[in-house]
């Protein structure tokens, strides 16, 4: 490469004027994006671009240092003009140099199509008719961007048609500004748990721009879950939660990708899911999907925002790869319901309002790279009822389990749950754990029906192996526990409870 | 046969009370006097007393805002927060 690829921003305008040539090179290609008239059906008069300043230079710089390595061409340049442009005007200019003539084309038409995916340039139209029109450079398909300046018949016009103007708001913020929103937008963040805890984390990590949001639910939604996750509708009882939240997501801001996994966590697909995101919120509602995601991302090296709650508290934890784990303080998976069960216990919507949206705070935190004391090992617990809070260390243990120097020299998940998919219910003598009420509401085939409530092993018939189910599988987790504790191995839970059990 | 006298040393410690806890002691916190010489030895004292259902083995605390393990001894004016395992959300 004779001269360092130049990717630059520029107010003046781009003279159609050839640069110099290399001896070497025996094809040059230049491509002038240039303003056009019209625009799908539009008539335009002018454009208007703006950039984010220093990050588009960053951005555009790293796409041609990645078409350089990707293509064998000996010179790149790339000049993009802001301001006020007129109809004819050149936009943009691409040149390259190669030795032969294919490799010039194709590295120009992947310079195009990358800057103007990935560059945080946008652009306005002037229409004739006297409006304008922000386009998001790199939103998702051209269908999408129609939706956005057309709108349904009856519907209001006024709309959120602009990127910029979204964010405006949060934009001004000294932590923020455009370097900050570009990092929002780079983000992507793995949201487990649709629920409590999610239904506020989703919505405000959405509203603040994460460029990628990943949701992982398995369940569909349920009336008795309304009253506290607010992501939904009532309307879409017995709907998929993750689809529901996805569109839901969506339908707040049209400029983020949203990814539904309709999945539950387990050790066989935990690596995979949290592969593709940098940061992981656990709005989950079970320990062994907790401690699972603790062990994954301490493994991964990815950051962790996790939080639970018990009636009128919660705590929160950030666990990054410097900081203590789950597991310096608790090294083995607590049985499902040591606690008190899921129907038990009760619960004020406000409360896992509360702390997801603390954790979508710390996320945000986390990404703009602001400070927070939670990232120094410190658990924060806190009552909303007397707002009694504190911050407590946890000291990094050096033989932790997941994070020091015992990971990997015991599989600390119990063998005792299992999975639906994984096991012939034949083999089992089925006992539903369930309370009457229940089972009217929600049947399930077992063979026998014996309420936690009032569980008594001798009622029993003879059998090599008892599968308990009941609505989720934490109390039956946590009787099948009791009775190996007891010595009496015969005992196996289902994993998501009758939950779990779809006919897809 | 030789007589030993013991002189217990009593100490005076804030407990704090999370989850599940307060709702089986009935209060947040409070001021007591404790012969006990670790976390864990108060914390049976209160699980006899109290009838707490957990384990000592899940149990966590805190002395004056640092998690320690059950064994440290506690110092006089200590403040421990007992903390169980929490999964709601």
């Amino acid at each position: 490469m004779s001269q360092k690829p130049t990717f630059t921003v520029t107010a003046d305008s781009i003279d159609p004027a050839p640069s110099r040539a290399l001896d070497e090179a025996g094809g040059y290609v230049v491509f002038e994006g240039c303003v056009r008239n019209r625009n799908q059906g539009r008539e335009v008069r002018s454009l208007e671009y703006e950039a984010f300043g220093e990050m588009a230079v960053k951005t555009g710089n790293e796409v041609l240092e990645e078409a350089c390595r990707q293509f064998p061409i000996l010179e790149v340049r790339c000049v993009h003009r802001t301001g006020h442009l007129r109809v004819g005007d050149i936009a943009i200019r691409v040149e390259v140099a190669a030795a032969h003539r294919n490799a010039a084309f194709e590295a120009c038409g992947w310079i195009v199509d990358e800057v103007k995916r990935r560059v945080p340039i946008w652009k306005k139209e002037h229409y004739v008719e006297g409006d304008s029109g922000w386009i998001g450079i790199d939103v998702a398909s051209k269908s999408e961007i129609r939706n956005l300046e057309e709108p349904a018949e009856g519907q209001s016009k006024i709309g959120p048609k602009s990127e910029i103007q979204y964010y405006s708001r949060q934009v001004t913020l000294a932590e923020v500004g455009e370097e900050g929103q570009a990092k929002l937008k780079a983000a992507r963040v793995l949201v487990v748990g649709a629920g409590g805890l999610g239904s506020p984390a989703l919505l405000y990590l959405a509203a603040a721009g994460v460029g990628t949001l990943g949701i992982v639910e398995f369940d569909d939604l349920d009336e008795s879950n309304l009253h506290r996750q607010v992501l939904y509708s009532a309307a879409e009882v017995g709907r998929p939660k993750a689809e529901a939240a996805a569109e839901r997501v969506r339908a707040l801001n049209p400029y983020i990708e949203v990814v539904p996994h309709q999945a539950r966590l387990s050790p066989a697909n935990a690596a995979e899911l949290i592969a593709g995101y940098d940061l992981v919120l656990d709005c989950s509602d079970n320990f062994r999907t907790k401690f699972l995601l603790n062990d994954a991302c301490v493994e991964a090296g990815k950051a962790l925002v996790q939080a639970s709650i018990y009636r009128y508290e919660g705590q929160i934890l950030v666990i990054t790869p410097e900081a203590p784990c789950l597991r310096c303080l608790w090294p083995e998976t607590p049985a499902e319901g040591c606690v008190g069960s899921c129907a038990e216990v009760g619960v004020l919507g406000v409360v896992p309002g509360f702390f997801g949206t603390l954790q979508a705070t710390e996320a945000i935190k986390l990404i703009l790279g602001m400070p927070s004391p939670l990232r120094e090992g410190k658990m924060l617990l806190l009552d909303v009822l007397t707002y009694q809070q504190q911050m407590i260390s946890i000291s990094r243990d050096p033989a932790c389990l997941s994070c020091g120097s015992a990971r990997g020299t015991q599989h600390p998940e119990p063998g005792f749950e299992v999975e639906a998919s994984e096991i012939d219910f034949a083999d089992y003598f089925v006992v539903d754990v369930r309370e009457p009420y229940e089972l009217r509401m929600q049947p399930f085939a077992a063979a026998l029906n014996l309420p936690s409530t009032r569980f008594d092993p001798s009622r029993l018939p003879q059998a090599e192996r008892y599968l308990l189910v009941c609505a989720h599988g934490v109390r039956s987790a946590y009787l099948a526990e009791t009775m190996r504790e007891q010595g009496d191995h015969r005992f196996f839970s289902l994993i998501g409870g009758v939950a779990a059990i779809k006919v897809r | 046969m030789a007589r030993v006298d013991y002189i217990v040393a009593m100490k005076e410690v804030k407990v704090q009370y999370y989850a599940v806890f307060r709702e089986q002691r009935g209060l947040g916190e409070e001021t007591l006097e404790t012969a006990a010489i670790t976390a864990g030895d108060l914390y049976r004292e209160l699980a006899e007393r109290h009838g707490f259902s957990l384990p000592p083995s899940l149990v966590r605390a805190s002395v004056n805002l640092q998690f320690k393990p059950l064994g440290d001894h506690l110092q006089d004016g200590d403040t421990v927060v007992f903390i169980p395992p929490v999964a709601g959300g």
